[in-house]
């Protein structure tokens, strides 16, 4: 029953969350249903380079995500990016996975201000595929990001993971997955923040996701958010500590799978100077 | 320099305010009324409340909690905004010292203003009797309604054969309606209602009474101890209706952050459901900070009877009806066969920002209550009688509202729980959001906790709502409604699941000209159509809405309304199908002038009857009308209302559905040859 459960959603994961290769990292994403194409904190390296190019602080992070409490879904994900004279430079990675079935990603990005509304990033990855009695394949992936202010509150950005299409194996022609995400962030007061997204993937329907972060009080967050195709709700809290430490945590939920729980450090090296 | 801008352009506002009281009720009828989607609907009690307030508004100065949850238009966090705000600034001494208050939007206010003044005066909370007595008034209402097209049930036939078929009703086709109320303000209410619906006699035969459905109450508000006492028909509301709630309940609207209940222990009951309420006497006393509510009710409810051939004095009840209906010999035969029998106490400790309630009820039927068994209502009740505890909390921290109920019946031990929180993100954005998971065998007799079906039954669900001003005209509202049904309903063959996602963007530049775009999308399981072999399977049903809604008030006595709406069903058992509906309203209340009309005229073309449409239309007051738009066809109505000599109101009112591709309308004893179906109904009302 275990293992049946198991290979049940181990199947469905590939379509609710991303297929080969791509995982949505950072706790802080996830708890607003990864519609963060315009967040622009140091987890845009995960979701979109273009906004990455915002950061004003080194910062790096680490985030584990548990899908639907299985040990075979889980996801580490860590991030480091330094702003530089001119532009960001970000290194990041991920692992999903158990022994039977595991992916990991390794990237390399550099973001910078285009002008004073709009930047843009790009990033290369190496990712790889591991089965177990099938072997390993690794590839070279490509992608790119783009952020843009529209106004004080309105941001709008857009990214593209794996743009050169990366092949896996020719058999069927398989291929990383590629997907292209658009959205916009709307801050309607200094509390609250929404954020709206279309997300696609080649193979899938298209995933419209919407979320709303509302800052409590300078120290302490929440957030929800919602997507469809497949339909997922997602939940979570953010504490900001006065030494730049952010903990974030929450979790995903699905109607027949349940709950996928997540939580993530983030740290901010000169976040006092900053304020 | 914005503000003093703003404080402007608000004082400006008020001053034109010239909306009509019906037109503000109505808004909000229509609001509630649209989203239950069914025609079966009576919100008097909710129009009472809102035109009573309209007619003699809330002092905000002297009053409390209890007064301005009433209203139903403001949340609890607002509440508390503005009861705190007296308590630490002193009085209100303007209307405009509203925009003060941190969680109050303008449009909040706008939405409040007609129902709240601002006096230095304090009222008297408290009423005495004989004040009431002496100050009170008198409204008397007479009502008829007619189709006149001639339905097959009303067919003339012999006596004989009429009275051993089901097929033909023993009475005309006319509903009559009466009532006589006298009230002051909410505090005294002495009323009767008697109606006779179409089909059943009148003063003959079965009703040799006249009238088929009776009600009478006596109603007293206001004392410092004895807070309220009814004797007859009442209404008593507890919690967050898990437990028990006769009468009308909010659900799902588009305006999200309205997901909370607020009970009112004890109403009079002045609709003509004949089933939805107590009959009996009813008390509700208060120490400090303490309230009791003591209750009991008797009634007869219609039931079919079989009776157990071994044992001559064993009969049982197969099925419970509650529509009501007397027009048919074997309607007749099932008339009060089963006694009800409801008691129970509701204990609350209120303050300001906690309340905290427990409640125990217990409901029983004089016969045994045993329904043919099926799978998919296996857990429904059966037996005789049971008991329900629930407790239920609502507090308020800061700009959170918590609030919730766990109820559990001794039937099938099974329990029903919902939590919810509400918060004012700022006066901007306000967040809802409530769960809920009412066990599959979870019953008690009247309960109508927050739910996406019919039932506090056999659902886990969990509901996210969303509004925000986006800016000064824009405002956008949202929710999702995620559920479960852990059993297998009614035609549905297995458990299942599916959610409800609403959106609106509305603009509203001005006070006279609103626009709003909806949409709607639903997924709901259901048995497949196409069945192979002996299991049918359930599919995925996709049902999406858009709407486009337009209003104008064009001058101070024109009204213009506008709305197109279409809808697409999609399910892998059946071809796509599409409807959509095509309305024009005109309303025309000059102010002088002693008439006023509403006129509509809407064409519509749907697919099939699922794909059908709701729309509220104008009617009388009291009487309540949103029928589903369905088939291909045109509809017409006109609603005229006279006042004359001060103290009487006339309305005459006809409308007709011409359908483009039928013959005949409807099956059976409500069959019309035709393609024609009229509504007339006159209503009086005088006050004294």
């Amino acid at each position: 029953m275990i293992k049946y459960s198991t290979f049940f959603a181990f199947c469905l994961c590939f379509s609710l969350s991303f297929s080969q290769g791509w995982q949505a990292v950072g706790a802080r994403s996830l708890s607003l249903s990864n519609a963060t194409v315009c967040l622009s904190d140091v987890w845009a390296f995960h979701k979109n380079p273009g906004a990455l190019a915002q950061l004003k602080n080194t910062s790096a992070g680490l985030s584990y995500e548990n899908r639907f409490l299985l040990k075979e879904l889980q996801t580490q994900g860590f991030v480091v990016a330094h702003p530089l004279k001119k532009g960001v430079i970000s290194l990041g990675g991920q692992l999903y996975g158990q022994s039977l079935y595991r992916t990991n990603r390794i990237g390399l990005g550099y973001s910078m201000q285009l002008s004073e509304k709009i930047s843009a990033g790009v990033q290369l990855n190496y990712q790889s595929v591991r089965i177990t009695n099938y072997g390993q394949k690794g590839t070279v992936s490509a992608e790119a990001g783009v952020f843009a202010k529209v106004t004080d509150k309105v941001n709008f950005g857009f990214s593209i993971f794996n743009i050169n299409r990366a092949k896996l194996a020719d058999f069927q022609d398989d291929r990383f997955s590629t997907i292209m995400s658009v959205g916009m962030s709307y801050e309607i007061s200094s509390k609250v923040q929404v954020f709206a997204e279309a997300e696609k993937e080649i193979e899938s329907k298209i995933r419209p996701k919407g979320a709303m972060e509302y800052k409590v009080s300078d120290k302490f967050f929440m957030r929800i958010g919602f997507g469809v195709n497949p339909l997922e709700l997602t939940f979570g809290s953010g504490i900001a500590l006065k030494n730049g430490l952010k903990i974030d945590f929450g979790s995903a939920w699905h109607q027949v799978l349940g709950f996928s729980p997540h939580a993530g450090l983030t740290f901010d090296l000169k976040s006092k100077t900053n304020e | 320099m914005n503000k003093i801008l703003l404080f402007f352009a608000l004082f400006a506002s008020f001053g034109v305010f010239s909306q009509a009281k019906n037109e503000i009720v109505q808004q909000r009828i229509e609001l509630i009324s649209e989203q239950l989607e069914t025609e079966e609907i009576d919100l008097t009690d909710v129009v009472e409340q809102l035109n009573y307030y309209y007619d003699n508004p809330i002092n905000i100065n002297s009053t409390d909690a209890e007064q301005l949850k009433s209203l139903e238009l403001l949340s609890d966090v607002q509440i508390n905004d503005a009861l705190l705000h007296v308590k630490q600034f002193g009085k209100f001494i303007s209307i405009y010292e509203l925009q003060a208050l941190r969680y109050w939007d303008l449009q909040t206010i706008e939405l409040v203003r007609p129902f709240i003044r601002v006096d230095e005066k304090l009222d008297q909370l408290h009423v005495s009797l004989g004040e009431a007595l002496k100050y009170g008034k008198f409204e008397v209402f007479l009502r008829y309604q007619t189709t006149p097209e001639k339905k097959a049930g009303y067919a003339e036939v012999p006596d004989s054969v009429k009275e051993n078929s089901s097929s033909y009703y023993l009475g005309n086709d006319d509903r009559y309606y009466s009532r006589l109320r006298f009230s002051y303000r909410t505090n005294l209410s002495v009323g009767v209602t008697a109606e006779k619906d179409p089909g059943e006699q009148f003063f003959r035969g079965a009703q040799k009474n006249g009238f088929d459905f009776y009600s009478a109450h006596a109603y007293f508000k206001g004392g410092k101890y004895v807070k309220a006492v009814a004797i007859g028909d009442y209404q008593v509301q507890i919690g967050q209706a898990l437990n028990l709630w006769s009468g009308y309940a909010f659900g799902k609207t588009a305006d999200v952050s309205n997901i909370k209940k607020n009970a009112q222990a004890l109403r009079p009951y002045t609709s003509v459901d004949e089933n939805r309420f107590m009959r009996g006497a009813a008390i509700d006393l208060a120490y400090k900070k303490f309230e009791l509510t003591m209750f009991g009710s008797m009634k007869n409810v219609d039931a079919s009877i079989i009776e157990d051939s071994l044992a001559e004095d064993l009969e049982f009840v197969s099925s419970i009806d509650l529509t009501g209906f007397h027009r048919t010999t074997r309607e007749v035969a099932k008339k009060d066969l089963l006694s009800e029998r409801i008691f129970g106490g509701n204990l609350r400790y209120i303050s300001r920002s906690f309340t905290f309630g427990v409640a125990a009820v217990n409901q029983s039927y004089d016969k045994d209550f045993s329904k043919s068994l099926s799978l998919y209502n296996q857990y429904d009740f059966r037996g005789k009688q049971l008991t329900s505890l629930s407790a239920d909390y609502s507090y308020i921290w800061k700009n959170f509202n918590f609030f919730g109920e766990v109820s559990r019946s001794t039937f099938n031990q099974s329990h029903a729980l919902l939590q919810g929180l509400i918060i004012a993100l700022d006066a901007k954005a306000s967040l809802s959001i409530l769960y809920r998971d009412y066990g599959k065998g979870y019953q008690t007799f009247y309960n109508n906790g927050f739910a996406e079906g019919s039932n506090t039954q056999n659902e886990k669900g969990i509901y996210f709502g969303f509004r925000t001003k986006l800016a000064s005209s824009w405002t956008f509202n949202t929710y999702m409604d995620v559920f479960k049904f852990p059993w297998l309903k009614y035609q549905i063959d297995a458990p299942s699941a599916g959610y409800e996602f609403l959106s609106q963007l509305s603009y509203k530049p001005n006070k006279q000209m609103e626009i709003y775009g909806r949409f709607r999308q639903q997924l709901r399981q259901r048995n497949s159509r196409d069945v192979l072999g002996p299991i049918t399977q359930i599919e995925d049903v996709y049902q999406r809405n858009y709407r486009l809604n337009f209003s104008y008030q064009v001058t101070e006595a024109i009204a213009l309304k506008s709305r197109v709406e279409y809808v697409t069903i999609n399910r892998p058992s059946n071809t796509p199908e599409q409807g959509m509906i095509f309305t024009q309203d005109v309303l025309i209340k000059p102010k002088s002038s002693p008439f006023d009309l509403a006129l509509r005229y809407a064409l519509f073309d749907t697919d099939s009857y699922d794909t059908r449409l709701y729309t509220f239309e104008t009617n009388a007051l009291y009487v309540f009308s949103v029928p589903a738009y369905y088939y291909q066809g045109s509809r017409a109505y006109f609603t005229l209302r006279y006042s004359f000599l001060r103290k009487c109101d006339l309305w005459v009112r006809y409308g007709t559905f011409i359908y483009s591709n039928r013959t005949s309308l409807s099956s059976g004893a409500e069959e019309i040859s035709g393609n024609r179906k009229s509504d007339i109904t006159v209503q009086f009302r005088v006050t004294f």
